[in-house]
């Protein structure tokens, strides 16, 4: 990546020295390094489209209440616009305030929302590498059919498997409780498929050497196959906490008391009732997970990316 | 200098004179002979000789080698025998466990709801079900716009994250931000998203309001007349990001090289495109098609929260069909319906499969 940076600087010199007639300007050179200024302007203008959303729910959320309400309820009921802005008249903290100190159920909505991302993501994590080092080790017959499932299950709509995951609820008599959201999502196919995606890429020469020195599973999966999938395993924690931090199917499906629901279901909810706070709302809930991502940035990155890749 | 030249020449002459000809009249002539010679003749008795006469050391632990290779590729890796392959079995069964008892036991016990009239009566109806699915509007028009929306927005979702991956490997600084802007939407809670998206679509919504501006009268586009492409731009905002991380690791994962030979021998930019870039590319495009094809069920959790659960016709897909009768109880519309979408999912995937079987012999 930085070698070819480096060249096309290089490149860039000489034609920049070339630039002085007018001629040169019109020379394909020179034409393809405009389409390249064009193109990457359209493609800077295109971030900016893309932040917009984030850009809209953090400015505003420093907006007044009445002034959030005014501008995309009020006035648009009356028939005028809404009034999208990134700069509020008036800067206040009152969104947060009437958030945190109005009343204790946003605040109650969020620890619901950790008590089912949290277990979920541990879980997760856990039984898909073992789950995926199986798979990857062990040959038997009929291996490939049941990958097949685990997959076909993965590719199906959460509105496929929620039935399947209500009946078992049932079974258990553990529907209402969050169990039914965590337990389901613990053992969701998908973390298997990235991960044995992710064991494909791995040498084999890596875990023959350790079997030619005499470890047993166990330690070829502790001390060699863990270490390895660092970056493909700290991928699928942070899918899969983006996917259950903002759960919205399931819950509305398991969790019918208000009190159980976790705070992303709830703030569909004050988006239609109390637009007021909705805005400070989202940029708290979202805050973990953005900070998530900006810090783990790299190896989510390279997580995804290194299952694309095969041998 | 001179003299260097001189010498190389003259042994280039050497070489192309006398010298090959002498090597290779040793290799027909004698060489030859004297090698196959050697191998039917006195090769083959050494061998055999060992094998039946002395049974050496090293040919018993030669063959105990080929044993265990041939056991290794026949039933797993593992040191031998099947006791030191007990944990993976057990790794294996943790999984498996939950993954039968949540999702593929009651998947396949389910079935049974498809064939009968009532999940509480339980008369077996046959096929009825299912027949009555297909001439059902609700369940055609969810299939239909699910299917249109779904060959609209994966093969743009794709393009358009192969191409934003092409210019972020090019950006000189930057494309580390650039890269995160993309992964934000995935970040943001879907309420959030759902809420700005429909105050951008509304009929009250900022685009009509710029649109206003060049006197394009508005129009509701969360009424379900341009539904789909309303669905494929939330789609695809949401999921480029991801399909994004996956084009460059494949991009990456291309050496340089291949593109210098190309350039090397005069090819554009469209060639090295077509004949490298998307050649070495197929195993992580058939990977992003499945992902891709994943992630575009998921835009129904944003439909959903912009319009409810009985949505306008134009964003009414097979999501919404199956939640409804669900919340209905109705299991035994509910399950026909899984199960076609099913057969419809494991036929896409297997032609995935095979089509990538198909395309890496081909390219190799």
């Amino acid at each position: 990546m930085e070698r070819t940076g480096e060249r096309e600087e290089i490149v860039f010199e000489r034609r920049g020295r070339g630039r002085i007639g007018r001629a040169q300007l019109l020379s394909p050179a020179g034409r393809r390094r405009m389409a390249r200024g064009l193109l990457f302007a359209l493609f800077e203008a295109g971030l900016l489209v893309y932040l917009m959303p984030l850009l809209v729910t953090l400015t505003n959320s420093f907006m007044g209440s009445r002034e959030v309400e005014l501008r995309y309820t009020e006035w648009a009921e009356r028939g005028d616009y809404v009034q999208m802005t990134l700069i509020p008249w008036k800067v206040s903290l009152s969104q947060y305030g009437r958030l945190f100190f109005g009343s204790p159920v946003y605040l109650d909505m969020f620890w619901n929302s950790v008590k089912l991302a949290v277990p979920v993501v541990a879980g997760q994590a856990a039984v898909s590498a073992l789950g995926a080092y199986a798979f990857t080790v062990l040959r038997f017959k009929g291996k490939e059919v049941l990958y097949f499932f685990y997959i076909l299950v993965m590719l199906l709509p959460l509105q496929v498997t929620l039935m399947p995951n209500y009946l078992v609820a049932e079974y258990l008599h553990i529907t209402e409780s969050p169990l039914a959201v965590i337990l389901p999502g613990i053992f969701s196919p998908f973390g298997v498929f990235l991960l044995r995606q992710f064991l494909k890429s791995l040498p084999e020469s890596c875990l023959e050497a350790a079997r030619m020195d005499g470890a047993g599973h166990v330690q070829i999966f502790l001390r060699i196959v863990l270490p390895l999938a660092k970056p493909a395993l700290a991928a699928l924690v942070m899918l899969t906490l983006l996917d259950y931090w903002n759960l919205v199917d399931q819950a509305v499906i398991f969790l019918r008391e208000e009190r159980q629901k976790p705070l992303s279901v709830f703030l569909a909810k004050i988006a239609q009732g109390e637009a007021g706070v909705v805005f400070a709302g989202s940029c708290f809930y979202a805050l973990p997970v953005l900070l998530v991502l900006f810090y783990g940035q790299e190896p989510l990155m390279q997580g995804i990316a290194m299952t694309g890749v095969k041998d | 200098m001179r003299k260097r030249e001189q010498g190389q020449q003259a042994e280039t002459k050497e070489r192309e004179g006398q010298g090959q000809q002498a090597e290779a009249k040793e290799r027909e002539g004698q060489g030859q002979q004297a090698e196959t010679k050697e191998r039917e003749g006195q090769g083959q008795q050494v061998e055999t000789k060992e094998r039946e006469g002395q049974k050496g050391q090293a040919m018993a632990e030669r063959q105990k080698g080929q044993k265990r290779q041939a056991a290794t590729s026949r039933r797993g890796r593992g040191l031998g025998g099947f006791r030191s392959q007990v944990p993976a079995w057990g790794m294996l069964g943790i999984s498996l466990a939950g993954f039968g008892l949540f999702y593929l036991i009651p998947f396949l016990l389910s079935g049974v709801y498809s064939f009968v009239d009532h999940p509480l009566r339980m008369s077996f109806v046959g096929l009825k079900n299912y027949r009555e699915l297909l001439g059902n509007v609700y369940f055609l028009r969810g299939l239909g716009n699910t299917a249109l929306f779904m060959a609209v927005g994966i093969p743009l979702n794709m393009g358009l994250s192969l191409g934003a991956a092409l210019v972020l490997r090019q950006m000189r600084r930057g494309a580390a931000l650039a890269g995160l802007v993309f992964l934000i939407p995935l970040a943001l809670p879907s309420a959030t998203s759902a809420y700005f998206w429909q105050n951008f679509f509304g009929l009250h919504g900022t685009l009509n309001r710029f649109l206003a501006c060049f006197g394009i009268p508005g129009e509701d586009y969360l009424a379900g007349g341009l539904g789909i492409p309303v669905m494929a731009v939330i789609f695809i905002w949401k999921n480029m990001g991801y399909d994004m991380a996956l084009f460059l690791g494949g991009l990456g994962s291309i050496p340089e090289e291949y593109y210098e030979c190309a350039r090397a021998e005069g090819a554009g930019r469209l060639w090295q495109f077509r004949h490298v870039t998307l050649v070495y590319l197929t195993p992580t495009l058939f990977l992003a098609l499945i992902m891709t094809f994943v992630n575009s069920f998921k835009v129904f959790k944003e439909i959903y929260l912009i319009t409810g659960e009985y949505p306008p016709q134009g964003l009414y897909v097979l999501q919404h069909y199956m939640n409804n009768m669900f919340l209905s109880l109705n299991y035994p519309k509910l399950v026909s319906a899984v199960y076609l979408l099913t057969l419809a999912v494991a036929l896409f995937v297997s032609g995935v499969f095979w089509g990538e079987h198909k395309l890496s012999r081909h390219l190799r």
